[in-house]
């Protein structure tokens, strides 16, 4: 396609694309196909102007030989389109908001003063409504404020006040609104794409496949702690399933072969098979946006913090006016303290404010499911890992096998498999794979089967009693004895592994050494996590003391709890919360998720089980650790910045009202410095809260090289 | 009169014509807006340039190195001797 260069400065250039229209999918497909392109770091194409901004990192001339060879045919055989892209609702906000205020300036050009008039009090109504409504609750809020402001305007002849007073307000709302949209849309994109495949089972075979190419009748297999992705009766197992996103009701119900379930409901235990009787449709991403718009979470608000802010303004404004007037006994002098609106410029920047420190998350690909999230994750000072999956790789390998008293090592492989295939945790699917590697098959030697939630598991083969699990459950809750003989080698077992043992008759039998390598950032993410304000750094996790203590000591942890049971997360978590600390809970499992729902922001990470993420208050997509430091500090900016906004406001109106007070300043000259103040605040609050440099200079990884390069550079001298 | 065909007419065009204005304006908004964020990329190419400048014209603290080498003479010296 032919494109014409509008502009270029180094490493960006804009371009205006030849052609005489461009749809709103064709500019969705034309930035997929630019950014699925090597060496296009940003893109942003304009469908009215046709126009292309791309930067760039590679050579200019790549670029555009990049771009001359663009088609849209071309490019929609190549790339996946986005299924849902927010382009229309941005267009329809923007749109909003210009004709917001050129309808507001237009009016008050064109429009004769009396048909304004009329106008203006018509739509003052709903606003003394709401101020009305409040007091009624017996509640002094923003809105008794602004219901005053523009009443008393209005009474007084003043309609210029009144209207920009609304007007102001409408744009905040606008914003909020927007923003709200904005968090809805991306969450909900990103949980739409992260179910895209699913196993699909063709006679004895399973096979890995993309959801769209499944159809009616096939038999598709869902696991522990996985989102139906369609619609489907149930032919195999027994599932405890959890349907809150369909009605509302969060206890598990059980389900049967035979009965019906429906896609966006959870498989919180036991793993089916289910035939398809829906094809995938535009349907779920619906039906998505639908249960994240439902949740309370987001309903609660984004600028919960702003409006408490604004709400603690009130007594002191209405005070001040009356203040005003007992001094001056001059009715537009107090009239004057009033219209100095303090809400108009808290409730224009605060949205502003959460929506760009949202976005910009978003595009680390981190998901803040509400502005309070950032506000609770700048005020917390306890932060709780779950160690499986988050502190480590979630991908634990079996490394030894330690028999005792003449057991063969295979064998006892062999039985712990048997025993540990009926269970679904990571540990348990570890000792499979391992024995499945060595090539150990078995047939079922065992008879029933007894679960003891987060400790093991008991049996009985050949008649005796057969136990399996923590070293807490097989000594002290089975008396397990250890043979004098092999006290030697149980004393000799590595600290650094976790132990799984296996009991057959009431000795020790073996032990299975299992090694979950901790990911290579924790360190470095909990040494920066403590350098921002974090007191407490907890890790809770199922594994022995023994093992918990080595990584604690190793990663520089506050406190470890081993050997605790789900239920026991939560308890703890409720326990720091009345000693007052504001908690962290990061995790990714199914069993993390009353911890994750309890805490004051639950944080899923990487590709942890669906119901983890659905339930956290952010989702973090990266595998990254490191990225918590970047949120912690992004909302400790935006708080920042939030705080410095309020005092700002105050500072700069309380100003504006003591020269209208003293009537130093006429109304007309303070009501333009505080519109023009309230939009400077607007758009400095748009700014980016982490520029790069900065970003670069906070991010540890630099840090590291730097030292590495210097440590080498000193042992070179040296030499 | 007002609600004759010719009136329906009138108003379609006017309708249609307010809908022309409406993308017009949205369009110089985002024409506007490129605008804006062009002379927002040249003015931080400009500040770049002018940080690249600043950082060239410092002399490097390069003791460590002349140490180093000075180090490396003596060494090669006493080998060679």
């Amino acid at each position: 396609m032919r494109f014409y260069i509008l502009h270029e400065s180094p490493g960006r250039i804009r371009l205006r694309a030849d052609v005489k229209s461009m749809s709103l999918e064709q500019a969705d497909l034309l930035e997929a196909w630019l950014l699925s392109q090597s060496g296009v770091n940003q893109v942003s194409v304009h469908e009215r102007t046709f126009s292309v901004t791309v930067i760039y990192e590679n050579d200019r001339a790549a670029i555009c030989r990049m771009l001359a060879g663009f088609s849209f045919e071309k490019a929609a055989s190549q790339t996946q389109p986005l299924a849902h892209s927010s382009r229309a609702m941005n267009r329809k906000f923007k749109e909003k908001l210009v004709c917001l205020v050129l309808c507001h300036y237009a009016r008050r050009l064109f429009l004769p003063a009396p048909v304004r008039r009329v106008l203006g009090i018509i739509r003052s109504i709903p606003r003394i409504f709401y101020a009305l409504k409040a007091l009624a609750h017996r509640r002094l809020t923003v809105e008794v404020l602004d219901g005053i402001a523009i009443g008393v305007s209005l009474l007084t002849g003043d309609y210029p006040t009144a209207s920009s007073v609304r007007f102001l307000l409408r744009v905040g709302e606008t914003l909020e609104e927007w923003t709200h949209k904005r968090s809805v849309d991306n969450l909900a994109r990103s949980m739409a794409l992260q179910v895209d495949k699913v196993w699909r089972r063709n006679g004895s075979v399973q096979k890995q496949m993309p959801l769209s190419d499944v159809v009616p009748g096939d038999l598709i297999v869902i696991h522990t702690g996985h989102v139906l992705p369609l619609d489907g009766i149930i032919e195999e197992g027994e599932v405890m399933i959890n349907q809150a996103s369909l009605t509302g009701e969060s206890v598990p119900v059980a389900k049967s072969p035979g009965t019906a379930v429906y896609a966006g409901s959870v498989v919180e235990e036991g793993n089916c098979v289910v035939r398809v009787t829906a094809a995938t449709g535009g349907n779920r991403y619906d039906r998505i946006v639908r249960m994240i718009e439902e949740s309370e979470r987001l309903k609660s608000g984004v600028e919960v913090h702003a409006s408490s802010l604004a709400d603690k303004l009130v007594p002191w404004c209405l005070a001040g006016s009356a203040l005003t007037w007992l001094l001056t006994r001059n009715i537009s002098r107090a009239v004057s303290v009033l219209m100095v609106d303090f809400s108009c410029a808290l409730k224009l920047s605060m949205p502003i404010s959460v929506l760009s420190a949202m976005s910009e998350a978003g595009r680390r690909k981190i998901t803040v499911k509400g502005g309070k999230f950032m506000e609770k994750l700048s005020e917390s000072d306890t932060v709780i890992f779950d160690k499986t999956g988050t502190l480590t790789n979630a991908c634990p390998t079996v490394v030894k096998v330690q028999p005792f008293h003449n057991e063969n090592a295979d064998e006892m492989l062999r039985i712990a498999a048997c025993l540990e295939e009926h269970f679904p945790h990571p540990v348990a699917n570890a000792v499979v794979r391992a024995a499945k590697e060595r090539g150990l098959e078995h047939s079922e030697m065992h008879s029933e089967i007894e679960y003891v939630v987060a400790h093991g598991i008991a049996t009985k083969i050949n008649g005796k009693r057969t136990v399996i699990g923590s070293g807490h459950f097989v000594f002290e809750d089975e008396n397990v004895t250890i043979l004098p003989e092999d006290q030697p080698r149980f004393d000799a077992l590595s600290d650094a592994l976790s132990w799984l043992y296996l009991s057959i008759g009431g000795t020790l039998s073996a032990a299975i050494g299992i090694s979950d390598p901790l990911h290579p950032e924790a360190k470095r993410t909990i040494e920066a996590l403590h350098g921002e304000n974090i007191e407490k750094i907890v890790m809770l996790t199922g594994d022995n003391k023994k093992a918990a203590k080595a990584i604690a000591k190793q990663l520089g942890l506050d406190e470890t709890l081993a050997e605790v049971l789900p239920e026991d997360k939560a308890s703890y978590i409720s326990a720091e919360q009345t000693e007052g600390r504001t908690v962290i809970m990061i995790g990714d499992g199914i069993n993390d998720t009353p911890a994750l729902s309890l805490a004051d922001v639950g944080i899923a990470v990487g590709n942890g089980a669906v119901i983890a993420r659905e339930i956290a208050d952010v989702t973090i997509a990266a595998d990254d650790l490191t990225e918590l430091v970047y949120l912690k500090q992004l909302s400790d900016r935006l708080m920042r910045r939030i705080h410095g906004n309020y005092r700002f406001v105050i500072g700069f109106n309380g100003v504006l009202i003591l020269f209208g007070a003293l009537g130093l300043l006429t109304p007309a000259v303070s009501a333009l410095l505080h519109n023009t103040s309230t939009l400077l605040l607007g758009l400095h609050s748009m700014t980016e809260l982490m520029p790069s440099a900065k970003l670069a200079a906070l991010m540890p990884l630099t840090e590291d090289n730097d030292k590495e390069r210097k440590a080498r550079k000193v042992s070179y001298n040296e030499t | 009169m007002l609600a004759s065909k010719d009136a329906k007419k009138a108003y379609t065009h006017v309708t249609a014509a307010a809908l022309r204005c409406k993308d017009e304006v949205m369009r110089n908004v985002d024409v506007v807006q490129e605008n804006c964020s062009d002379i927002l990329a040249d003015a931080k190419a400009i500040n770049e340039a002018r940080a690249a400048k600043t950082a060239e014209a410092v002399i490097e603290d390069a003791s460590e190195e002349v140490a180093f080498d000075a180090a490396e003479a003596v060494i090669e010296d006493a080998a060679e001797s």
